[in-house]
């Protein structure tokens, strides 16, 4: 880490600090963005060949990798016509070792945003679990969405919905056929059809500073931030999820204030996300 | 390598049944009448070789190395100051895939016993090749993540590593270059991929400092004869020596980026 000017020094001893003197003396952000400017997001589509669908995300410095692949599985017995979904974040253990230092508090995140995104996934409607059976009561698809941030740099539930919404939409599944004398499923990698994708939810992180709504958190900002707030939305502009951690409290209207911030923020989302569809379409 | 054992065990236990099923080609279609190979290489080519440096951002040095399909993410955290008081700088290596890495989805990502052995081995490699007496009673770890396999992993590991470590600054005695050949049809193919490594055939990984010629480990893990095995080694240096240029070539150009002297040249 450099220390050779006064603010890396300063930021080094107490970020607060020196979060509070960038705000108050320039009223802009750290890194020179205003406080509704997000990151400049990149999407990759298909970058592994082993899975069923696959896409890269990149969010200023945090990167993400999610991987889609499709097993064939026996269905549960409360419910014999659905498939299966199951997201897995993983940091990487390195990532614990260094920045957050605590092992058992990473794997803790891994299992709160693992969770979260499956919630959104099932609420938001984007895909019917009914679609993923194959003959009832035997056969079903097991769809595992398993996300690898490669960087952490704030900001990862958006990252990771980007990337589970990017990939899903690439992915294909196999034909199967049942085979009628033996019962056994018969796949036919040849021949492949798109997952349906019904909605697409995307998320929005603010955050709270001295009474300011601020978007896109960077590592340092979620450190200094009092709260988070959490915003999906769906195509229509419906609300998915609200979420506000604990922390400070603050008026209604502010409250109000964040559906339209969040409106525009995922609006410029889903236009760079189609155009990134479109341009492999052409391809 | 192979890791269908492991893959088996878990598939069984979640009633999973992969879709994917590999196809399996007979020794004699791997090299065409021709001599071009399944994926049009000829037999002393390697794959597409492609790397980007400082990945991560916390990491001291890193490395996103590309070798044909394969995939992986290495990482330098260090020298810091370590446990050990030895008079020289220790080496951990930790050595891991990610479950979307091979055709089936595995389970286990870590501490399975394929992985451990390419712990090991890199852990021994690079305590030669590090001048370790530089850094007394520090740590070195080198973090290792597969994004997609393709058949050896352990060869892609070291080049990385050492490209890695270069960008971490550390002092090495030479580049650490590592390549794998095969004897199909009385041909000597360098740089196998998962197809190639799933024959019957004999195989050898050669791991060498290639501006000193020394070989730092050798591997040959089948029944080879010993007139083969000679010319098996000689074509197994000669894909080091190449992989070396181009790894060399990669540090050079990172490093005019770094000092903004492209447009100079």
């Amino acid at each position: 880490m450099p220390l050779d000017t006064h603010s890396e020094l300063l930021k080094s001893i107490d970020i607060n600090e020196f979060y509070k003197l960038c705000i108050t003396s320039t009223s802009k952000r750290p890194d020179s963005r205003s406080y509704l400017d997000c990151r400049p997001l990149k999407c990759l589509p298909n970058i592994l060949q082993n899975s069923n669908g696959s896409s890269m995300i990149r969010l200023g410095n945090t990167r993400v990798i999610c991987s889609i692949k499709c097993q064939l599985a026996k269905p549960s017995l409360k419910s014999p016509s659905c498939g299966y979904i199951q997201p897995l974040v993983l940091l990487p253990r390195t990532q614990a070792y260094t920045s957050f230092g605590r092992r058992t508090q990473i794997i803790n995140n891994n299992a709160v945003l693992s969770q979260t995104l499956l919630d959104i996934i099932l609420k938001s409607n984007m895909l019917h679990l009914d679609d993923l059976c194959i003959e009832q009561g035997k056969w079903v698809w097991c769809v595992s969405c398993d996300l690898f941030c490669i960087n952490n740099d704030g900001n990862l539930l958006d990252c990771c919905l980007l990337a589970i919404v990017h990939a899903l939409k690439q992915t294909t599944l196999y034909t199967v056929k049942i085979d009628s004398d033996t019962g056994k499923p018969l796949v036919y990698t040849k021949e492949k059809l798109k997952l349906k994708l019904y909605d697409e939810p995307l998320c929005c992180t603010m955050f709270v500073y001295d009474n300011e709504l601020i978007v896109d958190p960077t590592l340092n900002e979620e450190q200094v931030a009092t709260t988070l707030i959490h915003v999906v939305l769906l195509k229509n502009d419906q609300i998915c999820l609200l979420n506000k951690t604990g922390g400070t409290i603050f008026p209604t209207e502010k409250f109000q204030q964040c559906y339209g911030l969040a409106k525009q923020y995922i609006h410029s989302q889903r236009q760079i996300l189609e155009k990134a569809n479109d341009s492999k379409t052409v391809e | 390598m192979d890791t269908s054992s492991t893959t088996m065990k878990t598939s069984t236990k979640n009633n999973l049944t992969s879709t994917s099923n590999m196809e399996h080609v007979a020794a004699f279609d791997l090299i065409s009448v021709e001599g071009y190979r399944m994926d049009g290489r000829k037999s002393d080519e390697l794959r597409q070789f492609r790397c980007l440096f400082n990945t991560m951002s916390d990491a001291d040095g890193s490395c996103y190395l590309e070798h044909g399909n394969c995939k992986l993410l290495a990482m330098i955290y260090g020298p810091y100051e370590g446990r050990s008081n030895q008079e020289q700088a220790v080496i951990t290596c930790d050595f891991s895939m990610t479950q979307y890495c091979v055709s089936e989805r595995r389970l286990k990502t870590y501490g399975d016993l394929k992985s451990q052995k390419i712990q090991m081995s890199i852990q021994r490699v690079f305590q030669q090749a590090i001048l370790t007496e530089t850094y007394p009673k520090s740590q070195i770890d080198i973090y290792l993540k597969i994004l997609q396999s393709d058949g050896n992993d352990y060869c892609p590991c070291v080049n990385a590593t050492t490209l890695a470590l270069i960008n971490a600054g550390i002092p090495l005695k030479d580049f650490v270059c590592s390549s794998t050949v095969g004897n199909i049809q009385g041909k000597y193919i360098v740089d196998l991929n998962q197809q190639e490594e799933q024959q019957q055939t004999p195989k050898l990984t050669l791991t060498i400092m290639p501006q000193r010629n020394e070989i730092v480990s050798l591997s040959c893990e089948s029944r080879v004869h010993a007139i083969t095995y000679n010319d098996m080694l000689d074509s197994a240096t000669n894909a080091c020596q190449q992989l070396f240029s181009s790894m060399k070539q990669a540090v050079i150009e990172q490093l005019k980026t770094s000092l903004n002297l492209l447009h100079d040249n």
